[in-house]
């Protein structure tokens, strides 16, 4: 099975460029500057490459956007803020191979015409935080970052930016405020950020899974990518697996792996003992897999049974609380809101307060008919999707049938 | 361009939002977080929401642009659904003590909860759900947060009623650029506050109090000390009524804006106790004499070649605007005109010449002032206005709070007769009354200034490019020899409102590419009529009608200029001497400090 990301993992030294150096390191950047930016950009979108955050939108389509625009002082900003619950993937990457991620920047910088980079890093984060600090200090070093990047006439400055940990900065608006000093809130869209982002300026901002891709996608070239995958869901991507199952961890897999197939054949299977109950995908912000869905792969796309989110599954046996998930949830939401519009400022809070009084037996007529107002105007008015998503998973638990007194 | 809204066809122009065209045609859409004032709007109270083909979902309308051949729906079920709940949300966070509450009846969120019929229960649990100890952890948890911020002379604040709409913030930010408020939290305890919850240092011109929909930001309520004063019997209580502020009281009683009700005030005051009503258009007058001598005496000194002379010199009756350059430009404050503000000349000729003159003994006159203004609660705090330990101004009554003093004295403000203000320091002339507006202070200036510099009389009184809204506005007058033959010299002036114009002529002048000779600043939108303490709500529509009043109730006054104040020809003869004289400087004129600390 073809591996993207998680090749050298283990053979290289996060602290030595010289070790990603001779497994081939920084020779797709080398290739890039000698292709005109277009170039470089054709070959994302040919592969397919989509947005690894959760969206899903096509990579080479946002670089494209940012190229076009007429303002030239242009950003380019990595997504490490990855906050959502049981996912770490972008993490291991930053701690483990940093330089494929600052190869992957280096690329975009170019094809978009960026001279300024910054890796957005989850306040949580001290390993990874180091570890890329280390990193571009030594890229800078040996010229793969800085003034005329290769003997050509790039240059880029990349920064490493830490964040405070809010969920909510992960959302791309609310992280450019947050690097612009501002509160971390969502900006009011259109714009989009690669038109107006940074300051004002057309900004790329990528999830790091979706960056670290890039440097073997310009390496072997599009249409080996493509293979890797479905139509449609091209490469491969990292499952975050917890739960009730043997062996939980990080796992890559090409696109097109069903739930069962990523619980069965890679996390070992259900723990002893452990009937499967239903998985849930992308984290606290994810869709519920009842057994009647196993067979699905989850995905990009409208047409996808399970969106696919940021790659986490939970594996959620038949001896658990389902009420005390859903307040996990709820809990997680609320402590995350930003404040800004009130549907999620007042709505989390107040359903979190029904979800408590459902947990410890005080649920009443009333409160039913509140969970379903609540439930209601989260999904439909927010702001921005984290409201949205606050009850994606609590919609399914109402569709499922899994509490009796919702229904 | 055309747009479909409820079926119907509208035209529109690029740039509208969908709430624009839907307001232009009387279509009827609630808002709480947007004011027109404040754009752009982002939609965060989730009210206005709308249905288009375009997004699918529901969709802010006053942050959405108007989209050509869209198709938008604005009542159905689910919108219906989308803005009760949130509004219910809303009320159900909210502190809910309409009874006792200061904005009763004049509130956004009242309004809209009337309208939707909001009941109190809505979202929040039933009492027989909880254990005593629990409902008591609820409440403390619910007030965990709240902050009354009463730390400075102007401004009251009371997060408990703030419904985190954000338009103070907005205000404070893009128009006054004083930035004092931000979003404070997370999640449910998210409230607008100062940095680190801070005592409010800013400079008070209560923009916030005009935007805030509810009560969360008031302005200090004084009407308490104003029964005191009322009430205390042995002194003199002495009132002075402020150009704007009887333009805009009427409002509060249903008049139309701009409608002049300065014979109502006077016989208002006079019933609630006031033994003498004087006009601060009257010592408008007196500020304009004295500050256009100290404009004509700078230019001639800069005509004379002085290199020290600090040019522009900044007007200085806007107390907001000084404390503006103290706080954040203190290396400026040479540039401002040191002559007093209208309010405290009155209050110091008052104190001293009115109280020499009647053998008043000076501790026994209570002074009171009904200001558009909250920072001028702050001014007549400044220890520098006044002697000996005595403050020149006792008390400042902003037009909000007398509506509220009249309501509560039960005083039927409409059906109140015309008295006229008291004559010795009540008499005004058209250049004083025009301090009400932005331009106004430049215009009487000018008529002064002119004279004194040319010795000549102003072939014409009106400067109507000084007139109107625009952010800045510039004049060139042409200033001839004349018979004091002075060197001939093209006066460049400019005139600002609202904070963000201000910054503007600063920053010109620090890059020392200004190159005017006066410039006239007022921080709040309009001047003194769109002032921090007037009447709520406030719109362009709204200032440019008590403007016009303004300007309208100019021409029909026999003087026009403030030297030709007979009033104020009788205070200079019998006690001033003239202008910028040793008593003027004493008694009419003040000094900057360094407060950017």
């Amino acid at each position: 099975m073809t591996k993207i990301l998680t090749k050298y993992w283990d053979q290289i030294d996060p602290r030595d460029i010289q070790s990603y150096r001779k497994k081939g390191g920084y020779k797709a950047l080398y290739k890039a500057i000698r292709m005109s930016p277009a170039e470089v950009i054709s070959e994302i979108t040919n592969s397919g490459l989509a947005g690894r955050g959760g969206a899903g939108f096509s990579t080479g389509g946002k670089w494209e956007i940012a190229a076009k625009q007429e303002e030239k002082e242009r950003y380019f900003i990595c997504n490490l803020d990855e906050s959502e619950p049981g996912t770490f993937k972008d993490r291991m990457i930053a701690e483990k191979n940093p330089h494929s991620l600052l190869e992957g920047i280096a690329i975009g910088s170019y094809a978009i015409g960026a001279k300024r980079a910054f890796i957005y890093i989850n306040g949580n984060f001290v390993l990874a935080r180091t570890t890329l600090e280390y990193a571009i200090e030594q890229a800078n070093k040996d010229n793969f970052l800085g003034k005329g990047i290769m003997g050509s006439l790039f240059d880029l400055d990349v920064t490493a930016i830490s964040g405070a940990g809010a969920y909510i900065c992960g959302e791309e608006s609310a992280l450019i405020n947050s690097i612009e000093g501002k509160r971390g809130e969502p900006r009011e869209k259109p714009p989009f950020a690669c038109e107006c982002g940074l300051f004002g300026k057309p900004t790329v901002v990528n999830n790091a899974e979706t960056i670290a891709n890039v440097e073997w996608i310009l390496k072997k070239g599009a249409q080996e990518y493509k293979k890797i995958g479905t139509k449609g869901n091209a490469g491969t991507k990292l499952f975050c697996i917890d739960g009730s199952v043997k062996a939980p961890g990080i796992y890559e897999v090409p696109l097109g792996s069903t739930v069962k197939e990523l619980i069965y054949d890679f996390a070992g299977g259900m723990t002893n003992g452990t009937d499967f109950w239903f998985a849930q995908v992308g984290g606290s912000a994810g869709h519920l897999v009842p057994v009647g869905l196993i067979d699905e792969a989850p995905g990009y796309g409208k047409n996808m049974k399970i969106p696919l989110g940021s790659g986490s599954i939970l594996v959620v046996d038949k001896s658990r609380d389902i009420k005390k998930l859903m307040l996990s949830w709820i809990r997680f939401f609320q402590r995350e809101s930003c404040g800004k519009c009130v549907p999620c400022r007042e709505g989390t809070f107040r359903l979190k307060s029904v979800i408590e009084r459902l947990e410890n037996g005080n649920f009443n007529e009333n409160d039913r008919e509140d969970f379903h107002k609540l439930v209601w105007v989260l999904d439909n008015t927010t702001f921005c999707p984290l409201g949205k998503f606050s009850v994606t998973a609590i919609k399914d638990v109402v569709k499922y049938k899994y509490i009796k007194e919702l229904s | 361009m055309q747009i479909k809204i409820n079926g119907t066809i509208y035209d529109f122009e690029s740039g509208e939002t969908i709430l624009d065209v839907c307001s232009r045609n009387k279509i009827k859409i609630p808002t709480l977080c947007y004011h027109k004032d404040l754009l752009p709007s982002e939609g965060v109270c989730r009210l206005c929401l709308v249905k288009t083909d375009k997004y699918g979902s529901l969709t802010p309308s006053c942050s959405t642009p108007a989209a050509h051949l869209m198709e938008v729906i604005t009542e159905d079920k689910d919108i219906e659904k989308a803005r009760r709940y949130n509004l219910e949300l809303l009320w159900a966070d909210h502190a809910g003590k309409c009874a006792t509450c200061k904005r009763n009846g004049n509130c956004e969120l009242q309004d809209l909860a009337k309208e939707f019929k909001i009941d109190v229960d809505d979202f929040v649990p039933t009492l027989d759900q909880f254990e005593k100890e629990e409902q008591l952890k609820v409440l403390k948890e619910s007030l965990k947060n709240r902050v009354i911020d009463d730390g400075n002379p102007s401004i009251f604040r009371d997060n408990q009623y703030c419904i985190e709409c954000g338009r103070c913030i907005k205000a404070c930010r893009d128009i006054q650029t004083v930035e004092e408020y931000g979003m404070n939290h997370r999640s449910i305890e998210t409230v607008v506050g100062t940095a680190c919850e801070a005592p409010m240092d800013c400079i008070f011109c209560g923009q916030c109090s005009i935007y805030c929909p509810t009560a969360a930001i008031m302005e200090k309520d004084e009407t308490d000390k104003l029964e005191e004063v009322l009430k205390k019997e042995g002194t003199l209580k002495v009132f002075q009524v402020a150009p704007s502020v009887r333009f805009t009281l009427g409002e509060e009683f249903g008049f139309e804006p701009g409608t002049n009700v300065e014979g109502k005030i006077a016989t208002a005051l006079r019933e609630l106790g006031a033994d003498l009503v004087f006009d601060t258009s009257f010592s408008a007058d007196l500020t304009i004499v004295e500050e256009a001598n100290e404009l004509a005496n700078r230019i001639r000194s800069y005509l004379s070649g002085d290199k020290e002379i600090k040019l522009p010199m900044f007007t200085s009756c806007c107390p907001a605007w000084v404390l503006y350059i103290e706080k954040y430009w203190p290396q400026y404050r040479k540039h401002l005109s040191s002559a007093k503000s209208p309010m405290s000349m009155l209050g110091a000729m008052l104190k001293t010449y009115f109280a020499e003159k009647k053998k008043l003994n000076k501790e026994s006159i209570t002074s009171v002032s009904l200001m558009p203004c909250t920072s001028k609660k702050y001014e007549a705090q400044r220890k520098e206005l006044g002697r000996n330990g005595l403050q020149d101004i006792d008390l400042v009554i902003t037009t909000r709070e007398f509506a509220r003093f009249l309501r509560k004295k039960k005083i039927s403000f409409k059906n109140l007769g015309d008295e006229e203000f008291d004559q010795s320091l009540g008499m005004y002339s058209g250049a004083g009354i025009i301090f009400g507006s932005t331009g106004g202070v430049m215009e009487a200036a000018l008529r002064t200034a002119y004279e004194n510099l040319t010795c000549e009389e102003l072939p014409k009184l009106d400067f109507k490019q000084v007139r109107g809204m625009d952010g800045i506005r510039e004049a060139e007058i042409m200033i001839p020899r004349g018979k004091c033959n002075i060197k001939e010299i093209k006066l460049k002036v400019a005139v600002a409102h609202e904070g963000r114009n201000a910054k503007k002529i600063l920053e010109s002048v620090e890059k020392g590419e200004c190159d005017y000779h006066f410039v006239e600043v007022m921080v709040c939108p309009g001047g003194c009529l769109g002032g921090g303490g007037q009447p709520i709500p406030t719109n362009e529509e709204i200032r440019k009608k008590r403007m016009k009043a303004i300007y309208d109730r100019d021409k029909s006054l026999p003087v026009r200029k403030s030297h030709e104040n007979p009033a104020i020809k009788k205070v200079y003869e019998e006690f001033l001497g003239e202008p910028g004289g040793e008593k003027s400087k004493k008694y009419l004129h003040t000094k900057y400090f360094d407060r950017s600390k």
